[in-house]
């Protein structure tokens, strides 16, 4: 009884030992905004779409054709994002802006992941050329969370 | 009737000569009467030796503590465990280092189902387990890739809060070492019941819980003192 005790108890410490990585693929943090009409309707932008940032080089959003829907990464420490969406057809070029106002904070999803910036989206405005209204429907941005605005845009001939 | 007299005189001779011999060969005897158990036997105290064996061989992380206990008509044996749980680890794929060291506390009780008195039990039990912590996350790396310029921007988050409630199912066993020492060891499942977290992550480990999850297995090996 008494070996038996004292090498079950060995087998537990050896057991706590064990590890392993634990990781979700679908880590990324990203803006998930659509398109849609007046009526509410799903809308695909059949001309080239390309969306930048305020702030950045970089093209976030670059020569998108048939774009119904964007997931666009939001700055990490600034309290408002202004994108600029520009639509490019065969003759024509029409550029409009979104304003984004944010709450920004750090996330730890695990050790094995890497540290992501999430956000809570306060407000959203944007100039009227080619989108009619942006709506906010859910104001958290994190993980995979479904969509986070909706923009509305003139569909009228 | 002469031979019947004879033959039962016979009979009853090598009936009471067989007897001792029987009574030699017999594998079994009557285990004399336990006096029924008192109501309270006193109490012990002990030390988990996991937590500290983590600890001294540099483990993820350690869970030490102490326990003290009744002893109920050596069946009932109620239990009150504190500790202090302690956790620094670095992430292995990235630089995130996670830290805490914050007190717990458990409470429940076993049953012995041993029926013998011998100094040998096998018990199970259930513990109810809380604690409310804080626990640091950091990284030197951190970088904002869409927007930055390419700078890293360490991110330290200190003094986040947590708490969690849980339950912890129990089987083990114990001996009497020497007179009033006890070693024993427990296999404990531990399911999550309640946990309030910082938006900025879960902790990776939980004083008293362990690895953090919906559920866990642990371990204790004690080192109890019968008072």
């Amino acid at each position: 009884m008494r070996r038996k005790t004292v090498f079950l108890g060995a087998l537990t410490l050896v057991l706590g030992a064990c590890d392993s990585i634990d990781c979700s693929l679908d880590n990324q943090v990203l803006c998930q905004m659509a398109f849609y009409d007046a009526q509410g309707r799903s809308v695909m932008l059949a001309d080239t779409l390309t969306i930048t940032a305020q702030g950045t080089d970089s093209i976030l959003w670059n020569r998108g054709t048939e774009t119904s829907q964007v997931g666009l990464p939001l700055s990490y420490y600034q309290a408002a994002d202004t994108l600029l969406l520009t639509v490019t057809g065969e003759d024509y070029e029409m550029s409009d802006q979104i304003i984004i106002e944010k709450e920004n904070y750090e996330h730890f999803e695990s050790l094995d992941c890497p540290v992501k910036m999430m956000h809570r989206i306060q407000r959203a405005t944007a100039t009227n050329y080619f989108i009619d209204s942006v709506v906010v429907v859910n104001p958290e941005v994190v993980y995979s969370n479904g969509e986070n605005i909706k923009i509305y845009v003139h569909t009228d001939p | 009737m002469e031979r019947t007299s004879r033959f039962t005189c016979i009979l009853i001779l090598s009936l009471l000569l067989a007897l001792p011999v029987a009574a030699k060969k017999s594998k079994y005897r009557i285990e004399p009467e336990m006096p029924p158990a008192k109501l309270f036997n006193g109490f012990g105290v002990g030390v988990d030796g996991v937590g500290l064996g983590m600890k001294a061989l540099g483990g993820r992380f350690a869970n030490m503590e102490v326990m003290a206990r009744l002893n109920l008509l050596e069946k009932y044996f109620p239990i009150v465990e504190l500790g202090i749980g302690e956790c620094n680890r670095e992430g292995n794929e990235q630089n995130t280092i996670f830290h805490t060291r914050a007190p717990y506390f458990r409470i429940g009780a076993d049953y012995c189902f041993t029926k013998k008195r011998n100094g040998n039990r096998l018990l199970v039990g259930l513990r109810y387990g809380f604690t409310s912590f804080k626990y640091d996350y950091s990284n030197p790396d951190f970088m904002d890739e869409a927007y930055g310029d390419g700078t890293p921007i360490p991110v330290n988050l200190t003094d986040l809060d947590g708490k969690t409630q849980w339950l912890e199912v129990c089987v083990g066993v114990e001996t009497r070492l020497w007179k009033f020492i006890r070693l024993g060891w427990t296999l404990r499942y531990k399911p999550r019941l309640h946990t309030s977290y910082s938006r900025h992550g879960t902790p990776w480990y939980v004083p008293g819980f362990g690895k953090n999850g919906n559920t866990t297995w642990g371990g204790s090996v004690n080192l109890m003192f019968d008072i």
